[in-house]
């Protein structure tokens, strides 16, 4: 279409059509206009159309230039040239289709980029502030005034970025796994200004992670606060870690906050931060991964005990045998025993009043579930898989109903099933004594049912 | 040359009267804007181009207050004289 010439027979033709003329005399026309327009250009050096625009002769005068290819100078011929001026009435139609489109001033176009790219980091860093603020009450600190060298930091960040990337690729993916418990751990650090490196971050991932959580997880935190003081002995971390999870009365004990925190410099404190959170991730994954090896461990300890304080007990032979498996697991076994002893001790009172010793077994005790399942009034209940069985099966038959009831059994088979779906034909499950009307006992088996469905 | 020194060569050459020269001119001309705005170009032997061409938006600075102002982007009608007439008129 733009290419499409038209020449100037079809002018020619178009005008006699329009005009009722023979060719002829429109043929003779238009060679005189042009005839006339060339003419007047060589005479007077301008020709004025009416309705179209003016040709003017322009004279471009001699000039010297280099010739490109020898680096002689030479000079240009001056030359006459045509220059066409359309009227102002024809601008105007020739250009309608853009006619609306207005002359824009341009704001200074390089600065607004920064502006855009600043704008978002501060306002996660007001996030980052009213989280810590939240921390901060949970805890129980009085967090240290923000100072203004934070801000700086802030904005420097761009910059130092892409040079502690590969420094910092750690601990961005530790704290998005580990969700919150990972982060309140290093918000205190992030209160003192030279955290600069670690905070970049933290900054980042905090408007990802729910505030919300963190109310929940707090006591966590102050457990492991201690043990950046002693960066020795992570392992005996563990237990007392998983015990703050399984037995929550408990969290409470070890807690001495503060500890050496001021003592310690920061990059000490950014290390160790760092190695805390790994560790903390690894628990957490491994507590996971592996609940019947802890709840194991937990419940070596408990026979240990029992063997110590009660010799007239006969029964926990089927709990020692999986013990005697499982200790091979653990890798600590005889530090933490006497830590934990206290606590399995209190946990262990009133199930031994039960005088049930196999009701009560080992297996059962540090289940993390604080009402401890009905006395049996007979002696202990067992079914065998059969074929096309599942657990939930089985909760529904003995427990009026209540499908997720099979946590329970689960738990009071963790000796032979080592997964919650591994059950297999032929194998004896203890069916503990519940109350199925409790709804203390009906929402915490419908809350672990959902996190074992999420593990797998 | 204005419009009407030019009617009155072309009708002293044709020997039309100078109403009915001044009529054609103005249907001509309306005929070459008309082909024109359909995109098409209009090329005269011996003469040269006319042609509507698109010119993109530019961002041009005030050279007194520097500031810079985006120019939109337009349509102009150009013509562009053929080499012949060129010579013709670069004979002297």
């Amino acid at each position: 279409m733009k290419d499409e010439r038209i020449n100037i027979s079809y002018l020619k033709q178009r005008l006699a059509s329009e005009k009722g003329l023979s060719e002829k005399e429109a043929s003779t026309f238009i060679d005189a206009l042009f005839d006339q327009i060339i003419a007047g250009l060589q005479e007077d050096g301008q020709v004025r159309i009416s309705g179209l625009g003016t040709l003017r002769i322009q004279w471009n005068e001699p000039r010297k230039s280099v010739d490109v290819n020898t680096g002689n100078e030479i000079t240009i011929k001056g030359y006459n040239k045509v220059t066409f001026t359309p009227e102002s009435s024809v601008k105007e139609r020739v250009n309608q289709p853009y006619s609306e489109i207005p002359t824009t001033i341009v704001s200074e176009s390089s600065t607004p980029d920064n502006e855009e790219h600043f704008d978002p980091i501060q306002k996660l860093g007001e996030q980052a502030e009213s989280i810590m603020d939240i921390v901060a009450v949970i805890n129980g600190f009085e967090r240290k005034p923000f100072s203004v060298e934070r801000k700086d930091e802030i904005e420097s960040k761009p910059i130092e970025e892409p040079l502690q990337n590969s420094v910092e690729e750690e601990p961005i993916q530790e704290s998005i796994e580990e969700e919150p418990i990972q982060e309140s751990v290093e918000e205190e650090p992030v209160v003192e200004p030279v955290q600069e490196a670690e905070e970049t971050p933290e900054i980042k991932i905090e408007p990802i992670q729910e505030p919300t959580k963190e109310p929940e997880q707090e006591p966590i935190i102050s457990i492991s606060t201690p043990t950046a003081t002693s960066t020795t002995a992570p392992i005996t971390n563990q237990p007392s870690q998983n015990a703050s999870q399984i037995i929550p009365p408990r969290i409470n004990q070890p807690v001495d906050n503060n500890g050496g925190h001021d003592e310690n410099s920061h990059r000490g404190l950014i290390i160790t931060g760092i190695i805390i959170s790994t560790l903390l991730l690894l628990m957490i994954v491994a507590y996971f991964v592996f609940p019947q090896q802890i709840d194991n461990w937990f419940a070596d300890a408990i026979s240990k005990i029992r063997s110590l304080k009660t010799t007239e007990q006969v029964e926990p032979q089927t709990s020692t045998d999986s013990v005697s498996t499982s200790d091979t697991l653990v890798v600590t076994p005889t530090i933490e025993v006497d830590q934990q002893e206290p606590v399995v001790e209190q946990t262990n009172t009133e199930p031994i009043v039960a005088n049930e010793p196999e009701v009560v077994s080992s297996q059962e005790i540090p289940a993390p579930k604080p009402f401890a399942e009905e006395p049996s009034e007979d002696g202990p209940r067992y079914e065998t898989i059969g074929r096309g069985m599942t657990l939930a099966a089985i909760a529904r038959k003995y427990y009026h109903g209540q499908t997720d009831f099979w946590v329970y059994i689960y738990d009071a088979n963790r000796d032979i099933l080592k997964t919650p779906d591994g059950a297999e034909l032929g194998m004896k499950l203890r069916i503990p004594y519940l109350d199925d009307g409790d709804p203390d006992v009906i929402i915490e088996a419908q809350r672990r049912a959902k996190e074992y469905k999420k593990i797998q | 040359m204005t419009n009407k020194d030019l009617i009155n060569g072309i009708s002293s050459q044709t020997g039309m009267t100078k109403k009915q020269t001044g009529d054609l001119l103005d249907s001509t001309i309306s005929i070459m804007l008309d082909e024109l705005m359909q995109g098409k170009q209009i090329q005269i032997l011996e003469f040269g181009t006319f042609e509507i061409r698109q010119k993109n938006e530019r961002v041009s600075v005030n050279p007194i207050t520097q500031k810079r102002t985006i120019v939109p982007p337009k349509q102009q009608l150009s013509f562009k004289l053929s080499p012949t007439l060129k010579e013709k008129l670069n004979q002297r």
